[in-house]
């Protein structure tokens, strides 16, 4: 029997993913749990593993090509099917693949209930249907309304960076409006990329970036939406407090020596710092919670997410019961984390969960900063570099080497008392770091 | 086919078997009604005998007592199909007995028979005792069409043919003449010759030898053939006949103004036009009666114009194809009623395939001015075969004209345009605006509606809202509802030829957004083509697709909560504003 193998929701709440590259071949046999794809979200490309075993009958979408959640993007065969077996098939579904390398153009499918609410008295137009299945289209098909395009070829203006806010993302009048009010308040002449070539305009190259005033536009990649839509979110909606601690470190930094002395791995200050955090929160376990709607979370085990900086954007894969690893399983894991996030490798279940993160600009001599929350997360620690400042310690000025922290805070779910006895906690690990090793 | 000339009488032929007689009972009705003791006649076939027009047109051109004349030409074969075999009474002449019309059998190939016939017939007619049915037997020695005789099709024999033959009234006529010596056989010679002489040099005007036919060939000389692009020309007149008409707009009418129900002012209106233009007669269902109608709408004008207020017998496709045959005339102006849209179905023939097309099938240059009235009844409960909007049908049919108003002093203005003008126009009412009251001019009813001008109902930015009659109040209740800032469009005209383009074009480059909004069944639904015409005329100006709110698939049932899930209104409206708002990008 022939089936179809649909793209997946990798990511709760994602509409759409990508498919980044196809891991199996027409012809190929496969198991349940044999990678089929890697698909790209916003914000990691993930295997995807088979579901269903079978023999691969077709590929509905080439890598590259953006399809919404649920589309179907593989034919599957069993033992005696035939590719003669596949055209039936996909016309039963309302889809027809006029090849197995071409992508598919997603046919308006429209769902029942959409119907049934639009037939009996609205007549819904036919291509907001198709639309809103085949959002973007495949292979780059880009839709705009007659009008936007008008104003656009106008204006001179290219619109293939532009995502529309019409149904299915259709670019409509308002938003070339807008995108041309901008460029008028940058009051800078628009340099035209002409729809076609003209004597007097010479076509520039098709690849060209389009140029709009004096900067450079750089689509958005799905992570940066993803950056920008969450800490929007985080700043607007969540209530941040903020404490700050400064702790002498001068222990800490002489027993990191030593156990790097001998340690088959490299510990840096930031894996004490983790394991400060963890260590703490075993302390003071009533600050291991997040707010949800209807009820406080608390956690049965200590999850860190540890932020990690890659050329695309900030990620932050979770550490897992930080509070059973040993400093170099802390370490040996961030560090194992942090090149897969590089990569853009994580699994998509690395990067959810966690009530607490760390965030660490030490490294670029930051002394001291201040981070919005990762929600749902509570927490936030900031890590700034080590400095060697004067410290007077029973009226005596000293020399000593200091790290400040800053803890941000959702006082949904925590309180100023209930953080600052967890910051206290957290300090006293730092300054006395044989406590961490016990 | 198409032949008229009226000049010599001939008032057109028909291709519709049956199909000219109700035209020609309007002939008739004209010829009386204008005091002349003219009349009409209506040849048609034996098979004519069995099709509702002719019948419904012997009842009530007898009940009328009108000077026509039913002249069957009994052939015995309807194409091949024997007369006895579709019928139980093949003496066709019988057909009058029931409605009470004398009647002759003759023999049709006796001229001298037919002609004594003919003379008892007129004097009958011209007495004023009404319509005569003459049955003449003859003969056509060839096929329904074309140069072989019937045998060759093989529903009859050549020895039947050869005994008719044998009665060929030419032959027989000089026989005859011959024989009581008023001709000789060199005579009756010298006009069969004559008489193909004639034919052969008319013939010669027309046709030359074809260079690329076979040898002998001819055709057609070329430059007789009319240019392609005369193929739409006629389909409605010129409007010259509304040259100078005063017109008048409600928005800036400064006079006294009275306040008054919106079907006071339909009759009021038709009141005022009768007194003043004595060609205009009234004709439906009931008009006469009931205190104007089942609805008012000709209240009083009965008691004022008793000859010229008719109540039909229910027959529409009659009385229909009798309005079109006085428009034809000429001397009268008719207006006849649907009581309900519906029945437009049951006079499809005269409505569409005779009074639509009656201009530019003979050629473009004759009058058809007459009026149909009718209310869409949607919510009213009647149900399936009551509530349909016409104007879809009659939008995407060639030759009407159709006005739709919203208001009371539009009524006015739309009705003095319609009856001004020399086409076709349908005027659509509606029962939910029957009881609204409105203020209209207190003194001046002779005002016309611009021709070809929609209303701008309110003015907005966001989406042109285009609708007629009572969802034009709904459109606008839905559009203070949602707050969407649309420009809504009441088009008063709403046929091809009359709408107010340049209004809504206008409109929509400046919103880019389109809604249709009408209130009945989808299918028959008149936004169809226009929203089709839209999208040619201003693709490169709509942001989204055009849309439509209309009714279901189905007629509207009887079922009150049927009825209303089956028709749109203000509900509907909301709906598709907030959906347009979405695809602006707004959001919800």
């Amino acid at each position: 029997m022939v089936s179809i193998v649909r793209m997946p929701e990798v990511f709760a709440g994602s509409t759409e993913a990508a498919l980044s590259s196809w891991l199996v071949e027409v012809g190929d046999r496969i198991e349940v749990g044999r990678p089929l794809a890697e698909i790209e979200t916003e914000k990691a490309i993930v295997e995807y593993a088979a579901e269903t075993s079978g023999i691969v009958g077709r590929t509905l979408i080439a890598p590259g090509d953006s399809t919404n959640i649920g589309d179907p993007i593989l034919v599957l065969l069993e033992d005696g099917d035939g590719d003669s077996d596949i055209e039936p098939f996909l016309a039963e579904l309302g889809l027809s693949a006029p090849s197995s390398e071409t992508s598919l153009v997603a046919p308006p499918v429209p769902t029942a209930g959409s119907l049934a609410q639009g037939a009996s008295a609205v007549e819904i137009p036919p291509g907001e249907v198709a639309l809103s299945i085949d959002s973007r289209g495949s292979a780059g098909r880009h839709f705009a309304s007659p009008i936007a395009r008008r104003i656009a070829r106008d204006a001179g203006l290219d619109l293939s960076p532009v995502r529309g806010t019409g149904p299915g993302g259709r670019i409509t009048r308002r938003d070339v409006e807008a995108l041309v009010a901008a460029n008028l308040v940058a009051a800078k002449p628009i340099p035209a990329v002409p729809a076609a070539p003209t004597a007097e305009r010479p076509v520039q190259a098709a690849t060209s970036a389009p140029v709009i005033g004096e900067y450079e536009e750089i689509p958005h990649s799905g992570m940066r939406r993803a950056i920008a839509r969450r800490l929007t979110e985080s700043k607007s909606t969540v209530p941040h407090f903020y404490l700050a601690a400064e702790c002498r470190v001068d222990e800490l930094f002489a027993l990191r020596a030593r156990i790097n002395e001998t340690s088959p791995v490299r510990i840096s200050v930031n894996d004490f710092v983790v394991k400060a955090a963890a260590a703490a929160f075993v302390e003071v376990p009533e600050a291991n919670v997040t707010w949800a709607d209807t009820a406080m979370r608390k956690y049965r085990t200590v999850d860190i997410s540890v932020a990690v900086a890659t050329e695309a954007g900030l990620v932050t894969p979770v550490l897992r019961a930080v509070e059973t690893l040993s400093l170099s399983a802390i370490s040996s894991r961030i560090a194992e984390l942090a090149t897969r996030a590089r990569d853009r490798r994580l699994r998509q279940d690395e990067l959810e969960g966690g009530s607490f993160s760390v965030t660490n600009l030490g490294m670029y001599g930051t002394v001291e900063f201040s981070a919005i929350l990762n929600p749902p997360q509570s927490g936030i620690l900031a890590v700034g570099t080590a400095t060697q400042q004067p410290v007077v310690t029973d009226g005596e000025v000293n020399v000593a080497t200091v790290m400040r922290f800053t803890l941000s805070v959702d006082h949904r779910a925590v309180d100023g008392a209930l953080a600052a006895t967890w910051l206290s906690a957290f300090s006293r690990r730092i300054e006395n770091p044989l406590s961490m090793l016990v | 086919m198409h032949l008229q000339w009226f000049e010599a009488g001939a008032l057109g032929t028909n291709a519709i078997v049956g199909g000219g007689v109700p035209l020609g009972a309007g002939n008739a009705w004209a010829q009386k009604a204008a005091k002349t003791d003219d009349l009409t006649v209506s040849y048609f076939g034996d098979g004519a005998v069995n099709i509702g027009s002719v019948l419904e047109t012997l009842n009530l051109a007898s009940a009328w007592k009108l000077p026509l004349c039913f002249f069957i030409e009994n052939n015995l074969y309807a194409v091949s199909t024997p007369v006895a075999e579709v019928t139980a009474e093949p003496r066709l002449s019988a057909r009058a007995l029931g409605f009470n019309i004398p009647a002759w059998r003759v023999d049709g190939m006796n001229p001298l028979a037919v002609h004594l016939a003919m003379k008892k017939a007129e004097e009958h007619m011209r007495s004023g005792s009404g319509p005569v049915v003459i049955e003449a037997e003859v003969y056509r020695f060839f096929h329904q069409n074309g140069a072989y005789p019937g045998s060759a099709f093989g529903y009859r024999t050549k020895e039947e043919e050869a005994k008719w033959r044998a009665r060929d009234p030419l032959g027989r006529m000089a026989s005859e003449l011959k024989k009581i010596g008023l001709i000789d056989e060199a005579g009756i010679q010298s006009i069969r010759v004559q008489a193909q002489a004639a034919m052969n040099a008319a013939v010669a005007e027309l046709v030359e030898g074809d260079p690329d036919g076979k040898p002998g060939s001819r055709r057609i000389q070329p430059q007789l053939w009319p240019a392609a692009g005369f193929s739409d020309v006629g389909v409605r007149g010129d409007l010259s006949e509304l040259r100078g008409a005063r017109t008048q707009e409600e928005w800036d009418f400064t006079g006294p103004t009275t306040q008054g129900k919106f079907i006071d002012a339909v009759a009021a209106v038709m009141a005022r036009r009768m007194s003043v233009d004595d060609r205009i007669v009234v004709l439906g269902e009931d008009v006469h009666r009931l205190k104007g109608g089942t609805n008012g709408a000709t209240k009083g004008l009965s008691d004022m114009y008793p000859d010229r207020v008719l109540g039909t017998p229910i027959s529409e496709n009659a009385f229909a194809g009798l309005s079109g045959g006085i428009a034809l005339d000429g001397r009268f102006r008719p207006v006849f009623e649907f009581m309900y849209p519906d029945f437009l179905w049951v006079a499809a023939d005269q409505v569409f395939n005779q009074i639509g097309k009656a201009r530019h099938m003979f050629g473009g240059d004759n009058p058809v001015p007459v009026v149909l009235r009718t209310k869409i009844a949607m919510g009213s409960g009647y149900g399936s075969q009551h509530l349909m909007d016409p104007a879809g049908i009659f939008a995407t049919s060639p030759g009407w004209r159709i006005v739709a108003p919203s208001t009371p002093h539009d009524y006015i203005g739309l009705m003095n345009a319609a009856l001004a003008i020399d086409d076709p126009v349908l005027v659509i009412e509606h029962v939910d605006l029957y009881a609204q009251s409105g203020t209209y001019p207190a003194d001046d009813l002779d005002y016309q509606t611009p021709f070809g001008k929609a209303a701008i109902r309110r003015v907005g930015n966001d989406v042109t809202v285009i609708s007629y009659l009572s969802m034009v109040h709904h459109a606008l209740e839905a559009i203070e509802q949602t707050g969407v800032d649309a420009e809504l469009i009441d088009l008063r005209w709403l046929d091809r030829a009359s709408i107010d383009w340049d209004t809504i074009g206008e409109s929509v480059r400046k919103t880019n957004s389109v809604l249709i909004v009408e209130q009945g069944a989808m299918g028959t639904s008149y936004g169809g083509w226009l929203s089709d015409e839209i999208q040619r005329r201003f693709f490169d100006w709509l942001d989204r697709p055009v849309a439509r709110v209309t009714g279901g698939e189905a007629s509207p049932s009887i079922s009150k909560v049927l009825e209303r899930a089956a028709i749109a209104r203000t509900e509907e409206v909301v709906t598709a504003l907030q959906a347009a708002r979405v695809d602006f990008g707004g959001g919800n």
